[in-house]
């Protein structure tokens, strides 16, 4: 406890706490949590994910839970699962499962330093969510620590199991608003031999054109993103081995073999040192284009483009800010736009000058809906209150 | 008799035409897949969400219970009106909405079988991956209330991983989009939540899906082997090999014998075992896997493999598992289908026990299941003319159940808990654990009296049945937490 208290706690969404804990066990972050000392409380565990969100609700306290949710993982290979105590970072599990040839792909911004029950808590997906989905589509169970102190489990540890109602579902995501996951049990793959290839599009167009075919020609491409370079589009695809023949072939351009540079640049863009700005769009197909345009114009210093998973990214340094007005103006209307087509914009990383002006995560229509889960689970708002949706 | 004043709010709703209320029109809707049974009073048959709202106010404000019907598939008792009242039924609410294949998503209404979604993708090539054995009847709004899966989930996942979005009406009686057509939707995943809620938080009344292309190539391996160790290992085999197949199935001795005798599928006298492995890519891929899949076949005492790769020849090796069940008529007129689930790596000792446990009852159980992710489906089969033998299959049930969690399994891998199996969910959940899950129906509404007696136990008033006690009592109420 001693050592991360003796340096001072990094800011939540710009709000500085008013305190760090580092609970040595889980009885001690149960009893920590039980507690009504009138603080909120925001777990986290690698922190890569703390600008995230409005400033928690005052006074707050950070809660490193790694210690509290350290452990042994449960791996096994033969059932293809892995029960993972939740203060474990990707890193780590993935040293243990790779022992195995197997693999869980989650690819977050930092990943190895992220812990799995934080990358859970976020629920953000990564370069690989193009094949395999977001976080949540690997988690068979979980245990989860209610606001009250309560540790409550829901699903199990196959691989197929639908014994109850799916809380795993509403736990990823949730930003630890309505409880701290403790441990989780994960469906794993066998670890397959890849290879990443670069290639250059002329255009946005292009490039989604592109992925697209790779997609209609039954290429299963582990990842495909697209990055904005000066008047072209650098492309990233991760393929098989066996897929790479047919894929030069109906590629129409070249495609050259890469080192893992391009795909982690990919993989932690907007998630930099100098990233003051991060805006991240879940966006139909049809409205890529238009977004990637509206993000054009404010002139950001990276564009990705995950163009298979539906996703743009944009960010902008310190130094080379837009004007809060401007920004401000620009989101709302994607915002408009994006909702109709049933996506919407972020700001994962929101620099203090424009937190007044930009809400970081837009409107829902369910959040009479969502204000009922947050009741239902954490009345008191003991848990990372103000910081999700809508204020919950 | 259904009372008046009910029969009247519905009429108000959907036209007198769309309601049912003579005993004999109501005995269809008394049961489903499985063996519970409760009459209802009224089956009602909306055609939009407006009606399905209306109904749905109307019951609340008479405190009538509603439960939700599509094509009364489901294996858990899920649509059987356990306290009777209204069955809702969406058999008028099939229309596909909406095929995009630019996003590769369609919207449909939940009355839509689910075969028929693919069929209108495919014209796109596209199709829908989840596929129950029942796909040509069952209904996306029954898919989605149960989280369905199917032959084909190992590799591509179960409804909740294909289902972006749906209007629900919620047991409150409000209309609302959980999820949406489009990608990632903000704050809580209240549509994760709702799929495989088995219809107690409310009814979906359109459904968004995502479409994925159609494989290049698919390649289907029939292997035959003398006993289902040595087919267990061959799969074992195979995910060691690091292959991911699209489906890995398998069937027992019992299974293939009833096959056999009713589908002439070519299977030999003696055979005791046959895997079903299908394979799909681009060819290049595939080819290197079907390799290796035969290699470990035949490692493993394989004495017969079949390859089909055409459309025609591959349903040819998949008819002996899609008329499986069917078949079983042959060995007896009646069967209790289970659908429990354990580690993969323990189904062996698993169907050992299972098959102690039935002999122990005197009853004949053949086995087919997904062998890929340690989803069991013993079939006990018996004849309800026999005195007792309904309450008796049931407690065998009951014991198998227990089995499979006390092998660190679950009670149901995709058929739902339902009706049948909500008293034994303490053998998994803690009191504690149920209490939190119950929290969810608040936040929809439903105050115990929307679909009751499903998914979680609820003390008494849930038509106690003397079988369902034996079964109970048979594998022991205690909680294994």
């Amino acid at each position: 406890m001693s050592e991360a208290a003796a340096q001072a706690p990094p800011l939540v969404a710009g709000s500085a706490p008013k305190g760090l804990a580092a609970p040595a066990t889980l009885d001690e972050l149960r009893d920590l949590v039980a507690e009504r000392d009138g603080r909120t409380l925001v777990p986290v565990g690698g922190g890569t994910q703390l600008a995230l969100g409005n400033a928690p609700r005052e006074p707050f306290a950070l809660v490193d839970v790694r210690a509290a949710l350290a452990g042994e993982i449960e791996h096994e290979p033969a059932d293809l699962t892995a029960v993972v105590p939740a203060g474990v970072t990707l890193g780590e599990l993935d040293a243990q499962l790779s022992g195995a040839g197997q693999r869980l792909p989650l690819d977050p911004p930092h990943a190895e330093e992220a812990t799995i029950g934080g990358v859970l808590a976020v629920g953000t997906g990564g370069p690989l969510r193009t094949r395999h989905g977001l976080p949540r589509d690997f988690v068979l169970g979980m245990t989860v620590l209610r606001a009250d102190g309560e540790l409550v489990k829901a699903g199990g540890r196959v691989v197929k199991n639908v014994t109850g109602y799916d809380l795993m579902r509403l736990w990823c995501g949730s930003l630890g608003t309505i409880g701290i996951v403790t441990s989780v049990a994960v469906r794993v793959l066998p670890r397959v031999e890849t290879i990443d290839l670069r290639f250059e599009a002329s255009s946005l167009a292009e490039g989604q054109a592109l992925a697209e075919t790779f997609l209609r020609a039954d290429l299963r491409p582990e990842l495909l993103d697209l990055t904005r370079g000066e008047g072209r589009w650098a492309g990233i695809v991760r393929l098989t081995e066996g897929a790479v023949p047919k894929a030069t072939e109906v590629a129409g351009t070249d495609l050259t073999p890469c080192g893992d540079g391009e795909y982690l640049a990919a993989r932690d863009l907007g998630f930099g040192k100098g990233d003051a700005l991060t805006l991240r769009a879940a966006c139909a197909t049809s409205a890529i284009a238009s977004t990637v345009a509206a993000i054009e114009a404010l002139a950001p210093s990276g564009v990705l483009v995950r163009p298979l998973a539906r996703e743009v990214r944009a960010t902008w340094e310190a130094g080379a800010l837009p004007e809060a007005e401007e920004v401000a103006g620009a989101a709302g209307r994607m915002r408009t736009a994006l909702a109709e087509a049933g996506g919407g914009l972020v700001a994962e990383r929101l620099p203090p000058e424009l937190r007044g002006a930009l809400d970081p995560w837009g409107h829902s229509p369910n959040l009479p809906r969502m204000a009922a889960v947050k009741a239902a689970f954490d009345p008191d708002g003991r848990l990372n209150a103000g910081r999700f949706v809508g204020g919950l | 008799m259904t009372p008046p004043e009910l029969l009247k709010a519905m009429r108000e709703v959907v036209g007198g035409e769309h309601v049912l209320h003579k005993p004999e029109d109501l005995l269809v809707y008394e049961l489903d897949g499985t063996i519970d049974r409760s009459l209802p009073e009224a089956v009602v048959f909306p055609a939009n969400t407006a009606e399905v709202q209306g109904i749905v106010r109307a019951c609340n404000a008479l405190d009538v219970p509603v439960t939700p019907r599509g094509a009364g598939t489901g294996l858990s008792g899920g649509a059987v009106p356990a306290k009777q009242g209204v069955v809702l039924a969406t058999a008028r609410m099939r229309r596909i909405l909406d095929v995009d294949p630019v996003e590769r998503t369609a919207t449909v209404e939940p009355g839509v079988p689910n075969i028929q979604l693919s069929e209108a993708a495919a014209e796109h090539g596209l199709f829908y991956a989840p596929d129950p054995s029942s796909q040509k009847a069952c209904t996306i709004g029954g898919n989605v209330a149960e989280n369905a899966g199917g032959p084909h989930c190992l590799a591509l996942g179960v409804t909740t991983n294909h289902v972006i979005g749906m209007e629900v009406v919620t047991a409150s009686g409000e209309v609302e989009w959980l999820g949406s057509h489009g990608p990632e939707p903000l704050g809580y995943d209240l549509r994760g939540l709702f799929i495989g809620s088995e219809g107690t938080l409310g009814i979906a009344t359109k459904v968004v899906v995502r479409l994925l292309p159609v494989p290049e190539t698919v390649v289907t391996l029939l292997a035959i082997f003398d006993d289902v160790e040595s087919a267990s290992e061959t799969v074992s085999a195979v995910i060691g090999a690091g292959l991911v197949p699209a489906a890995l199935e398998m069937m027992d001795r019992v299974t293939l014998q009833a096959a056999e005798a009713g589908l002439r599928c070519g299977y030999p006298p003696d055979a005791g075992a046959v895997l079903l492995i299908e394979l799909d890519g681009i060819e290049e891929v595939v080819r290197g896997q079907v390799t290796q899949a035969r290699a470990a076949c035949n490692e493993h005492g394989a004495t017969e493999i079949r390859t089909a790769t055409e459309p025609a020849e591959r349903e040819l090796l998949w008819k002996g598992r899609k008329g499986a069940i069917g078949a079983l008529g042959r060995i007896a007129p009646n069967y209790y289908l289970l659908d429990g689930v354990v580690p993969r790596s323990r189904l062996v000792e698993t169907m050992g026990d299972v098959a102690r446990i039935a002999e122990g009852y005197g009853f004949p159980v053949a086995n087919v299941f997904h062998a890929g992710d340690g989803n069991l489906h013993p079939c006990l089969l018996f004849d309800e003319r026999e005195e007792g033998a309904t309450a008796r299959v049931l407690e065998a049930g009951g014991e198998i159940m227990r089995v499979c969690v006390d092998a660190g399994g679950a009670l149901t891998g995709e058929h739902g808990v339902g009706y049948e199996k909500h008293r034994f969910m303490p053998w998994l959940y803690s009191e504690a654990d149920l209490e939190n899950m119950r929290r969810v129906r608040g936040v929809f509404g439903n105050e115990g009296a929307f679909n009751p007696c499903k998914v979680l136990p609820e003390g008494t008033g849930c038509g106690e049945m003397a079988h369902q006690k034996g079964a109970l009592a048979a594998a022991g109420p205690d909680a294994y937490v």
